[in-house]
């Protein structure tokens, strides 16, 4: 039985070529998806209408962090300038500091920083938009402290000149600590959980999909052998079924586990993805599991096109609810309970946990 | 006509395939319509935090980032948390630590709270930056109160700690002191979707657009593996000895399998109709079934190129795979570096969808 398997798998050279093809572009693909870099770059515009000492302090400080200088390029000009610049699509966003911003804020007058985001690009604005968010509660904190000590000072009769310089003082303190927020961070790594790329994540969910898709195609084998009456004639020699379908799942499994594991040693030889014996392992043993599944869900559909609704379906939605596609975290309560069951989550966090 | 009604009749009496396409659709859908109902919710980040001291400004921190719009905070023990982490449920874990209080108010502001994350993580820099919003109140506060507490006396009575955050409060409570960004969205691309705010809700529902969209490719190339059957058994080569214009009836048979699909896109359309409205949701469904049509002719293409059904099932799925990861990608195209991908026709029914949700 197994050699007519494997007889049978050789023979169909159209499929073994379009399988080639596949691998080809599969490792194509992961060279081209790993070589896919976020850009570090975000271009920010800027006009200052106040022009102040505070502006100016603030401005050279962002030019002179490198940190911020690394993701950052800021410019400068006059309202036409940055508008024109941002109405070509060269800036992000850009903010407006109106006249008098500072004093007026010193002066209890909340005059807002105007904030112009390009919304070409919906999930860029939505970050920025949140991160804005986030930054006017810093101002917030800063403003509020301080006009609380400069009233309180007001009511306990200080001197004007000690208040003046008491709030230039604190506000220039809280500024910069607002600025060095990172400080307030302890980081520490969790040695026995690495972190996934999106792009990674997204190779491996694809790699998931394709061993169901081998599964898959190992029950399409097993439905066209009974559809043509083969399996028929095997039982009338005294072959049982289960027979051919181990005999299938076997070989499938075997053939399509030496692929993926050839393919993947490819491209571990060029450091694209991660692979060591254990992922080996888990993956053969996906495949074979797979190849069962899809061999059983050939028994129960009789319709070749009804199997290919069902089948394609239920891989579409294991690799959802698995957090192929969107990271578990963000599936909904009532959807990512079933994550553990899936064979892409599993995939995953088994290559993450140490 | 009569290629049309045939090719129709035989979808709808393979009685099996219709079953599954029927009980598949609904499943997924609803699946959809699940995460579409929660999007608000679930696009915001994941954390966990460990609160352990019960001092009134870290229980208050605690409550803050509890309330947070932007953070979606899961509270347990360390082990409890570690395990989330490990499953992938959280990014990062943020410990507040027993001396978090006694910290702030020595006037220290370095390591105030712990982070634990993944090995290399760099995305939980942006759950920093929000959390340390929610942590710059009581860092302002008690660099203030020492001030004060601190300055040279000049005969008023000096409010005590209690006092003078009440006072603060009383402060912050006016609504004149509440600065916020006057933000605007400005889309250069469509002017008048300018003015309308984009949330982080907006990103997750794109991704269900997208899966839609896969879901759609899907049940084409389920839909067209008829044609590959019949190729593969010389029904094609039989029909070409019957003469007649074969071109025509193979555009009948096409459009009878995007009239059997119709149902799927009319129901996926429906999936965010309170978001785009009705009118939106038209134009849903004219970009449904616009991409429907552009890819029965791919898979009808490739019926006749790859001969064996299980060839085209591969490549089928393949071709949906590409399609489906250029659309996703490129949702994310600022955040990747992928641009060119937006022409792909997943990407720009996942752009086209999002204009209809704004």
């Amino acid at each position: 039985m197994i050699g007519k398997d494997i007889k049978l798998f050789i023979s169909d050279t159209k499929t073994l070529l379009v399988l080639l093809v596949l691998a080809l572009l599969g490792i194509a693909g992961v060279f081209l998806a790993s070589g896919i870099t976020p850009p570090t770059v975000i271009t920010v515009g800027i006009v200052d209408h106040e022009q102040s000492n505070y502006s100016e302090m603030l401005k050279t400080y962002f030019a002179e962090n490198e940190d911020f200088n690394a993701f950052v390029n800021i410019y400068e000009g006059t309202e036409e300038e940055v508008n024109a610049r941002f109405e070509k699509g060269e800036l992000d966003f850009y903010f407006i500091i109106p006249e008098n911003f500072t004093s007026e804020m010193i002066g209890m007058k909340n005059t807002p920083i105007k904030a112009v985001i390009n919304s070409d690009d919906k999930a860029k604005a939505a970050v920025y938009g949140a991160l804005l968010e986030s930054y006017s509660r810093y101002i917030t904190s800063v403003e509020v402290n301080i006009e609380s000590l400069t009233f309180r000072m007001r009511e306990e009769d200080y001197d004007r000149q000690l208040i003046r310089d008491k709030n230039v003082e604190i506000s220039w303190d809280l500024v910069m600590t607002a600025l060095g927020k990172d400080a307030f961070f302890e980081r520490e790594a969790f040695d026995r959980m690495a972190s996934l790329p999106l792009t990674d994540h997204y190779i491996y969910s694809v790699l998931i999909l394709l061993v169901l898709y081998s599964g898959m195609l190992t029950g399409y084998a097993v439905l066209l052998e009974r559809k043509s009456g083969v399996r028929s004639r095997l039982v009338s020699c005294g072959i049982s079924p289960a027979r051919t379908i181990i005999s299938k799942v076997l070989v499938y499994g075997t053939l399509m586990s030496a692929a993926f594991l050839a393919v993947m040693t490819v491209m571990k030889q060029f450091g694209k993805i991660e692979f060591s014996f254990g992922i080996g392992l888990y993956l053969t043993a996906l495949i074979f599991g797979a190849g069962i599944v899809f061999s059983v869900l050939a028994l129960l559909i009789r319709s070749k096109n009804g199997y290919c609704f069902f089948s394609n379906m239920a891989i579409l939605l294991m690799t959802v609810l698995g957090g192929g596609i969107i990271p578990v975290m963000y599936l909904p309560n009532a959807l990512s309970g079933f994550a553990q069951f899936m064979p892409s989550y599993r995939f995953i966090t088994f290559i993450l946990q140490k | 006509m009569g290629a049309f009604v045939l090719r129709l009749k035989l979808l709808l009496t393979d009685r099996i395939a219709t079953v599954c396409y029927a009980l598949c659709v609904i499943v997924m859908l609803s699946v959809f319509f699940n995460m579409n109902l929660h999007a608000s919710d679930n696009s915001r980040v994941p954390m966990g935090l460990l609160c352990e001291s019960e001092s009134p400004v870290a229980v208050r921190l605690r409550d803050r980032l509890l309330g947070s719009d932007a953070l979606r905070v899961t509270t347990g023990s360390m082990e409890e948390l570690t395990e989330l982490l490990m499953d992938g449920y959280i990014g990062s874990i943020f410990v507040i630590g027993d001396d978090y209080e006694t910290k702030l108010r020595d006037g220290i502001r370095e390591d105030l709270i712990k982070v634990i994350t993944p090995s290399d993580d760099t995305s939980s820099i942006i759950v920093q930056d929000i959390v340390a919003g929610y942590m710059m109140y009581d860092v302002c506060f008690f660099r203030t109160y020492d001030e004060y507490r601190t300055l040279p006396g000049n005969g008023a009575e000096t409010l005590t700690e209690e006092e003078y955050a009440a006072f603060v409060a009383e402060v912050a409570e006016d609504p004149d002191y509440g600065f916020d960004f006057d933000i605007r969205y400005v889309d250069i691309e469509n002017p008048d979707k300018s003015g309308i705010s984009v949330t982080t809700a907006m990103i997750y529902r794109q991704i269900i657009a997208g899966l839609i969209g896969m879901l759609l490719l899907v049940l084409v190339v389920c839909g067209c593996n008829g044609f590959a059957l019949e190729h593969g058994q010389s029904i094609t080569a039989r029909r070409r000895t019957t003469g007649g214009n074969l071109f025509a009836a193979y555009a009948l048979e096409l459009l009878a399998v995007l009239v059997y699909l119709t149902p799927a896109v009319l129901l996926s359309s429906l999936i965010m109709i309170k978001e785009s409205g009705f009118g939106g949701s038209v134009v849903i469904f004219l970009l449904g079934e616009g991409l429907c049509a552009f890819f029965v002719i791919v898979c009808f293409a490739l019926t006749r190129a790859v001969r064996s059904a299980s060839s085209y099932q591969l490549v089928g799925t393949v071709v949906c795979l590409f399609f489906g990861a250029c659309g996703f990608i490129s949702t994310f195209s600022a955040l990747t570096g992928t641009q060119v991908l937006g022409a792909t026709p997943v990407a720009v029914y996942i752009k086209q969808f999002a204009e209809m949700l704004v």
